[in-house]
């Protein structure tokens, strides 16, 4: 999962982000609306947290730039999936603003991240998905305790390895090319190279073991999905 | 014992004294002159007849004199009230404010000279607490979010590295030096915040200090937190300055932060300490300030575009500097000269 953490107070949003990064969540940091936009320009963002009191702007303001559709857009923006208000402003008309701006939820600092994971673990949720572990078969992934196990035998996985299982887990059935691997799974200041995506699928297939649950579909990409 | 002087009472005392008083001296005159003419007509033999129409005489004096008595009382009565109205006014807002609100004004119109005196001083009174309040209340508004951000940092920063699952010696040591940085943070704002608090309540307190001594405190400080931005001093050995020493090294340590802040790498701050015109320059090479915004900069709570800082720092600095003597603010340094200078003129002597 990628994110984009908005927030203003640099301070702040270097222990937020590293917070997220623990949740193996790939996070880029903005600290105004002018670098925000930037990143959305080349990115598409699974989640953002947006802070509202920006020093160049409202985050309001951005919030209904990113819902706004492609063609209407000044400067186009990628519309991420998801939009979630992080912000001091608590009274019930700044939520309702907030929320009818297109935001999918609403958080007040100061916030905790056990909640803030969670909220971002229930964004990132689909509808028809269970809330417990994830199950493919005889795999089962737990994205609150970020642990995965295949046949009952916990599998040892690095963040990486757990945070690229996770995103095929939550796409189930999908197929998922490298470089949308790449966007979700990695944040802009890992050094990412192509190569480490199929680096890190040949080495999570590995773990996963035989029968193969990731398979390649040529020219395309994977899927993850019951043996064959 | 006799209860507190009732105005009123007073006014119709002398409302009294000066109008009813007259005009009964007036009726005993006349019914005094009457009398006197009986006792010359009764001279002349029919004393009975004369004194009986000479007593009936002074009887409707009386009556008048009583009549005119009363109804001098009444308009004396009425015309203290609308003497002493105004007060009732002044009396009515002052126990107003004592219920809370310092927004009220008496806003008096058409009350003698030394009502209206007293009203209008009361007014001004009121609009200086009132500003007083206003300030105070932006103070810690700010305050509280100037001392809750650094504090959820902490919080934030303290459950990650609790919630780690084998944190490393290494994690430790880095969750502690984010901690060491977020507690000098909130130092700072608290530090800023009891030089302002101190100097709302007394104005500086300037005594006998070294500035270029304070400079070089300051300076060591900033090395110890911020090498990467050199300093450079010039200046005299030494400059003795009748100044508030705590509160113009706080203000130096905020310009000079402010200045490291926006100055590229590598580059230094200059500070300059000038005798002749006892003054202390912070010169930075950064942007500079838009000129829209050159006044903004010293509001409480103003941010600077990268957005960091206090909002308080250079608001403090211009209360320091106004308390010790005045501040100058050039931006850019010239044409094609871009950066910032802050100046700050000590009107005190040199100690």
């Amino acid at each position: 999962m990628r994110v984009l953490l908005v927030e203003d107070d640099a301070q702040l949003g270097e222990v937020v982000l590293l917070g997220l990064r623990q949740e193996h969540l790939a996070v880029d940091h903005a600290t105004t609306v002018a670098e925000a936009i930037e990143l959305l320009l080349v990115t598409k963002y699974d989640i953002v947290c947006l802070d509202l009191g920006l020093p160049d702007g409202d985050g309001l303001q951005l919030c209904r730039q990113l819902r706004t559709p492609a063609d209407e857009q000044d400067v186009l923006v990628t519309r991420p999936d998801r939009v979630l208000i992080l912000t001091a402003r608590d009274d019930v008309a700044d939520r309702v603003a907030g929320l009818d701006a297109g935001a999918d939820d609403y958080l007040i600092k100061p916030i905790k991240m056990a909640e803030l994971a969670a909220r971002i673990r229930a964004l990132s949720r689909r509808s028809d998905q269970p809330a417990g572990p994830l199950v493919i078969g005889d795999l089962s992934v737990d994205v609150v305790a970020h642990a995965a196990s295949r046949g009952g035998r916990a599998l040892d996985l690095t963040g990486r390895e757990f945070a690229v299982l996770r995103y095929f887990a939550l796409r189930m059935g999908e197929v998922i090319s490298s470089e949308e691997l790449l966007e979700h799974c990695w944040d802009a200041n890992t050094d990412a190279f192509s190569g480490s995506v199929r680096v890190i699928l040949s080495r999570l297939r590995k773990k996963l073991g035989d029968p193969a649950v990731i398979h390649t579909i040529k020219g395309v990409g994977y899927r993850l999905g019951e043996p064959q | 014992m006799r209860g507190p002087k009732s105005l009123r009472r007073q006014l119709l005392l002398l409302g009294f004294i000066a109008v009813v008083l007259p005009v009964l001296t007036l009726f005993v005159i006349v019914a005094a002159t009457i009398s006197s003419e009986e006792i010359s007509v009764a001279d002349d033999g029919r004393e009975m007849v004369v004194a009986q129409e000479s007593t009936a005489i002074p009887r409707e004096i009386i009556l008048g004199a009583v009549l005119v008595s009363a109804v001098g009382c009444v308009v004396v009565w009425v015309w203290a009230g609308r003497a002493v109205r105004p007060m009732a006014k002044i009396t009515a807002v002052a126990n107003e404010i004592q219920a809370g609100s310092l927004d009220r004004r008496i806003d008096l119109d058409g009350g003698t000279v030394e009502v209206q005196a007293l009203a209008d001083s009361f007014d001004g009174m009121l609009h200086r607490l009132s500003h007083a309040s206003t300030t105070q209340q932006q103070l810690i508004e700010d305050a509280s979010h100037e001392l809750r951000t650094p504090l959820a940092a902490l919080a934030v920063n303290n459950e990650i590295i609790l919630s780690k699952a084998d944190p490393s010696p290494e994690d430790y040591l880095e969750s502690a030096q984010r901690n060491e940085a977020l507690i000098a943070r909130l130092q700072m704002t608290i530090d800023d915040l009891l030089v302002d608090a101190r100097d709302r309540s007394r104005r500086a307190q300037q005594v006998d200090n070294d500035l270029v001594e304070i400079v070089a405190r300051v300076v060591d400080q900033h090395r110890a937190v911020n090498p990467a931005i050199p300093i450079i001093v010039r200046g005299p050995k030494e400059l003795h300055l009748g100044i508030d020493g705590p509160s113009v090294q706080r203000a130096l340590v905020n310009l000079v932060e402010n200045a490291a802040r926006y100055s590229p790498p590598g580059v230094p701050v200059e500070i300059d300490v000038v005798a002749d015109v006892p003054s202390i320059s912070v010169t930075d090479h950064g942007p500079g300030i838009a000129s829209d915004q050159r006044e903004a900069i010293f509001d409480r709570y103003f941010q600077g575009p990268d957005g960091g800082g206090a909002g308080i720092g250079l608001a403090l600095v211009k209360q320091v500097a106004e308390a010790n003597g005045s501040i100058e603010v050039t931006s850019p340094l010239g044409p094609d000269r871009p950066g910032t200078r802050f100046t700050i003129f000590f009107s005190s002597g040199q100690g």
